[in-house]
């Protein structure tokens, strides 16, 4: 791999790491806060090719699981990937190869390809995998189960949206970005 | 400066300890204390938690605003287990002895015991973690990394990323400062969209300042030939003492006693209500 995107990883990983304590955004008729980490994995699917992406994301996780708290709300160790909500961690680790997957075909500088590609990759993909590992571990049926993550939809398609607009105003002011 | 967290240079015998070493403790520990629920054990690794973090001499102002955010976080999560599965000490430990009748919300012994029991994990966990990040060099960790076969390129990405860290927290909080003085409003008064349009104000020049210190970092990198070789060499690598192997006997003997423990109590419960 060679050196630059190496240095993009470790500090896009940091950027990662950082986002968790961010202050997360209360809305009132949101029932949850909009926590800003997952938004960090769709910015680092965004600005990385797929691979060094989903290392990066690999490498959160596997720092997460060595109990480091680098999770939103200061969480970490190994038994946040066997808890409930241990699926959406998963989804982010698929969430590069997917957006690559969806946009392969699609005009690659577009904003609507980014828009599409993330919100099946980096939002539907991350709920569907939660709301079945919520199923499988607990009593929860599956349909309850995605019902009771939809809650999160709204939120998540504002980050969505906050990440293809942030990155298509870099990709416009630093073209260098677009040769991954 | 209080930034969240990031290496702090002092000589106790865990910084002295390797990277590795910590890495290899806290990873054995974590798993063992989130699978046993044998409050007698929990206990003793917590005070055993407790008093390795007064001997790393980590300084309250350091950790403050983080163990605030866990704290806030953890009784969220306290309260969300609690109000989806209020039931589930009842389930677990066979038996029901009521402190307050409340139909579905009724509070029994059983469902506090179990609630304590993972508020206790939290109390276990979060210092041995706080203690491998304040006391571990980041240089010094990717060597571990790369002792224990991680590639060289991967275990340094993961050395930068921790330590710049307390980079992006401080970069975070200098843009939020500063477009927070050119006007935009980020609290709880202002609207959602101007609120998403703030925290977009604040992306954009943090993604920035982070893409211009990559160019120079990986530059800097080239023209001192990272990366050309099979392998490297390491300045702040060092050896595993015999205080790292003390310490590693000390964890293996820990795993031991949570796995014996497992066998008498029949279960990863130990069930005071039996």
């Amino acid at each position: 791999m060679q050196t630059k995107t190496l240095t993009r990883m470790g500090l896009l990983l940091a950027v990662l790491i950082g986002l968790a304590f961010a202050p997360p955004i209360t809305i009132g008729f949101l029932g949850v806060p909009i926590v800003l980490q997952n938004m960090g994995v769709m910015l680092v699917a965004l600005l990385l090719p797929t691979r060094p992406a989903t290392i990066t994301i690999g490498l959160l996780l596997a720092l997460a699981a060595l109990g480091l708290p680098v999770l939103t709300g200061g969480r970490g160790g190994i038994a946040v990937f066997m808890g409930p909500t241990a699926g959406f961690m998963y989804g982010w680790l698929l969430t590069p190869l997917a957006y690559a997957g969806i946009t392969h075909y699609l005009k690659q500088d577009s904003w609507v390809t980014k828009a599409l590609g993330m919100t099946l990759g980096g939002v539907l993909l991350t709920e569907l995998l939660g709301a079945a590992w919520l199923a499988a571990t607990t009593n929860m049926t599956f349909v309850s189960a995605l019902l009771s993550v939809l809650i999160y939809i709204p939120g998540d398609l504002l980050k969505m949206a906050l990440s293809v607009l942030v990155v298509q105003q870099l990709t416009a002011v630093m073209p260098a970005l677009n040769s991954k | 400066m209080n930034s969240l967290f990031g290496y702090d240079p002092k000589d106790t015998w865990l910084h002295r300890l390797t990277g590795a070493t910590k890495m290899l403790a806290f990873l054995g520990i974590s798993v063992i204390v989130m699978a046993s629920y044998d409050t007698r054990f929990v206990c003793a690794v917590m005070l055993a938690s407790i008093i390795l973090f007064a001997q790393a001499k980590i300084r309250w102002h350091q950790i403050s605003l983080v163990v605030k955010i866990i704290t806030i976080f953890a009784v969220v999560n306290l309260l969300l287990v609690f109000v989806f599965s209020p039931q589930y000490g009842v389930g677990l430990y066979g038996s029901k002895h009521v402190l307050l009748n409340a139909g579905y919300f009724t509070i029994t012994q059983e469902q506090l015991f179990y609630e304590l029991n993972l508020a206790l994990k939290y109390i276990v966990t979060v210092p041995l973690a706080l203690i491998f990040l304040i006391t571990t060099n980041p240089s010094e960790f990717a060597a571990s990394l790369n002792k224990l076969h991680v590639s060289y390129r991967i275990s340094y990405s993961v050395a930068l990323a921790l330590r710049y860290i307390p980079d992006v927290q401080a970069n975070f909080r200098q843009i939020s400062l500063a477009q927070q003085a050119r006007g935009y409003e980020l609290s709880r008064k202002a609207k959602l969209f101007q609120r998403l349009k703030g925290m977009g104000q604040i992306l954009m020049p943090l993604i920035f300042t982070s893409l211009d210190r990559i160019d120079q970092i990986s530059q800097a990198m080239e023209l001192r030939r990272f990366g050309t070789g099979k392998r490297r060499t390491w300045y702040m690598d060092q050896p595993l003492r015999t205080p790292d192997w003390l310490v590693l006997v000390g964890v293996v003997v820990i795993i031991l006693v949570g796995l014996v423990l497992f066998k008498v109590n029949g279960g990863r419960f130990y069930n005071p209500f039996r």
